[in-house]
């Protein structure tokens, strides 16, 4: 099977039972995460690639502790369900496929040389190290202390972009009137670009120091939705993209930084 | 309301300096009161109204309290206050409020802060905790990334360019060669500017202020007191704050400080002046599209032009309508962040006493400092004159 096609930063192959997605990123032959990419977040690519089809249902996927919470609050449309219509498998080196088989063989999957974006092995591998320091439990962060259960307050806003009323987003304790808000819609996942601009490695936010050097910076977007509100977000994959204001962004999960062992995912932008 | 006037001013030198945060301010109080031409003792004033982030959060807790204690001032009622950047532009207004509503005749105001003894880490730690931590810190930005989003934009929407910034960049470090209190002394030419390291896109090097240690100070007094303790007041004609979202996301624009524009407005009204009459601005030029931006939302040019006003180099001392950040500003004279309010009315104080050596602007009779928190947050303008009114 050879994915050519590539949405929200992953080469994909929709069929009528299902969809297969891919990491575009590639070290020789060998197919790699994206450097903020994981097994997680490659689910979520791939049960997001289904529902732009139109799709949505009952899915089974075998997820962590952890994992369930994010994919829950990323997914708001999804229902769990251990007797789905639906099965997501995992594998290892970047690929998902949700289909109606309990089980599926991935050797087959191969991304098409042209969607393919080739990767440094030096630099591959200091990327994952660096998120293995950063995840380790005797890293302390010199960055800003949100506290887990601020974190997990956030996640349904943070992932699934549930937005109050309005539509105002990030979510506020009250309106100006004094009023307690009224829960919104989600706000959709396609936003313009107000401005932007990339930060070098020693400028960034001390949460990403470890990260940073390695991608030679950061890149954040401020983005703009249809009728409603604006968002900062980092560039996805750690680009080194061309970015010019007014263009077209899509909000993919991803990893965004790792506190007291844990990691933390967010919504982060691709250029369309 | 009870006439308030600055009576005193003093300041560190801005830079790495050697002594502790305390002995800064011990420092900076002394120059304040050797300044004041009558007798007047620390211990004999009756608030304290200290601003300071407390960076590296070494004294995070009864900040002021200890401060005043170390400057002589111990027993005197104390308060740190905390607006970022804004910190000291908010205990002015604080302080005044104190002695124009009658409750106190003689205030200290001031600022302090300890930056340069913290490794790089824990120095970037406490930079960037006064944007907004989950939406916007999280996305990666620190305040570098937050005013590049908004020259790129004032770019986009206005035209302005990198090279309009480099002139503002040129132009404080000209003026505070003849700042002996200036962190950064050195002439820089246009092509050093304009060829400086990126640091956050479209920003470089030389568009950022440093970060400086320093501390500064003020006496306040009532009018009847201030009379007594010199015949050169320096009168607080206006005084105006506001506050805006802290996260640039959520403001409709990215090129107007709405609270800029809100502070000015007051205290324009309450001092009965228009932007055209100001002699000098000492302008919040954190970075320099700050400075542009400041230009437009303080009226000193049209919304559009602050690009304009930079390139034909009309904030230069001396040279335009109104000289722009005659001390240097944050840029070069340095930016203690808890501090910097306090150190702009130095500033003024000295300017509108025919004090200020070689970088006296001509005929100075009314002057202004703006201090803004963060990227916006909060905003504190204040209008002072040589003549009451």
């Amino acid at each position: 099977m050879n994915l050519a096609d590539i949405e929200a930063g992953v080469a994909v192959h929709h069929a009528s039972n299902g969809v297969i997605v891919a990491s575009r990123f590639h070290m020789g032959e060998a197919r790699v995460h994206a450097p903020d990419a994981d097994d997680l977040t490659m689910a979520i690519d791939a049960l997001e690639a289904w529902h732009r089809q139109g799709h949505s249902g009952s899915v089974s996927i075998e997820l962590s502790e952890e994992e369930r919470p994010i994919l829950t609050a990323s997914l708001p449309w999804l229902t769990l369900d251990e007797a789905g219509s639906h099965v997501v498998h995992r594998f290892d080196h970047g690929a998902a496929v949700l289909g109606r088989s309990a089980s599926f063989d991935a050797s087959g999957i191969m991304v098409n040389s042209d969607a393919r974006i080739l990767v440094d092995s030096e630099k591959h591998t200091s990327m994952q190290e660096a998120w293995a320091l950063e995840l380790s439990e005797q890293n302390v962060s010199q960055g800003a202390y949100v506290s887990d259960q601020v974190h997990v307050l956030g996640l349904e806003a943070r992932l699934g972009m549930q937005a109050q009323a309005g539509p105002m987003w990030p979510p506020r304790g009250s309106n100006a009137d004094g009023s307690l808000p009224h829960e919104g819609e989600a706000i959709p996942l396609v936003a313009r670009v107000v401005s932007w601009t990339r930060l070098i490695a020693a400028g960034c936010p001390s949460e990403f120091s470890i990260r940073a050097p390695v991608l030679g910076g950061l890149t954040s977007l401020l983005v703009t939705f249809d009728h409603g509100p604006s968002g900062v977000f980092l560039h996805a994959d750690g680009h080194h993209a061309d970015v010019d204001i007014d263009d077209e962004v899509r909000l993919v999960v991803r990893r965004v930084y790792a506190q007291d062992g844990t990691l933390r995912y967010g919504r982060k932008a691709l250029l369309l | 309301m009870v006439d308030v006037a600055m009576v005193g001013a003093g300041q560190t030198p801005y830079g790495t300096h050697p002594a502790a945060m305390k002995d800064m301010w011990a420092e900076a109080v002394r120059d304040c009161f050797a300044s004041i031409d009558g007798d007047l003792a620390p211990s004999s004033v009756e608030e304290v109204f200290l601003g300071s982030t407390a960076f590296g959060g070494g004294q995070l807790g009864n900040t002021a309290a200890y401060l005043a204690e170390h400057a002589g001032m111990a027993g005197v009622p104390a308060r740190r206050i905390e607006n970022a950047c804004a910190s000291s532009g908010f205990a002015l207004r604080d302080g005044w409020a104190a002695i124009a509503s009658g409750r106190a005749d003689v205030v200290v105001v001031g600022g302090v802060e300890k930056m340069n003894d913290l490794t790089p880490e824990r120095k970037r730690f406490w930079l960037g905790v006064s944007g907004d931590t989950e939406w916007e810190r999280l996305a990666g930005l620190t305040f570098p990334g937050t005013y590049a989003l908004m020259a790129r934009r004032h770019m986009h929407e206005h035209g302005s360019t990198h090279d309009d910034l480099v002139h503002i960049s040129v132009k404080n470090h000209a003026h505070a060669l003849d700042n002996p209190h200036a962190h950064l002394r050195k002439d820089v030419s246009f092509e050093k500017a304009a060829g400086g390291m990126v640091i956050a896109d479209p920003l470089t090097l030389y568009d950022c202020c440093p970060t400086s240690d320093g501390a500064a100070c003020v006496v306040l007094a009532s009018a009847d007191v201030a009379r007594k303790l010199t015949d050169t007041p320096v009168w607080m004609r206006g005084s105006g704050a506001a506050a805006d979202h802290l996260a640039l996301h959520d403001r409709p624009s990215l090129t107007t400080l709405a609270a800029t524009r809100s502070a000015a407005s007051q205290a324009y009204a309450q001092s009965g002046i228009v932007a055209g009459d100001l002699d000098l601005a000492e302008v919040h030029d954190c970075f320099t599209v700050a400075e542009l931006l400041a230009t437009e939302d303080l009226g000193l040019t049209d919304v559009g032009q602050g690009g304009r006003f930079a390139r034909n180099g009309e904030g230069r001392r001396n040279e335009g309508r109104t000289t722009v950040n005659g001390s240097g500003g944050l840029k070069a004279k340095g930016h203690p962040l808890g501090a910097t309010g306090a150190g702009q009315a130095v500033e003024v104080f000295k300017q509108l006493r025919g004090q200020a050596g070689p970088r006296q602007v001509r005929d100075a009779e009314l002057g202004l400092t703006h201090n803004v928190g963060g990227s916006g947050a909060t905003c504190a303008v204040h209008v002072f004159g040589r003549s009451q009114e």
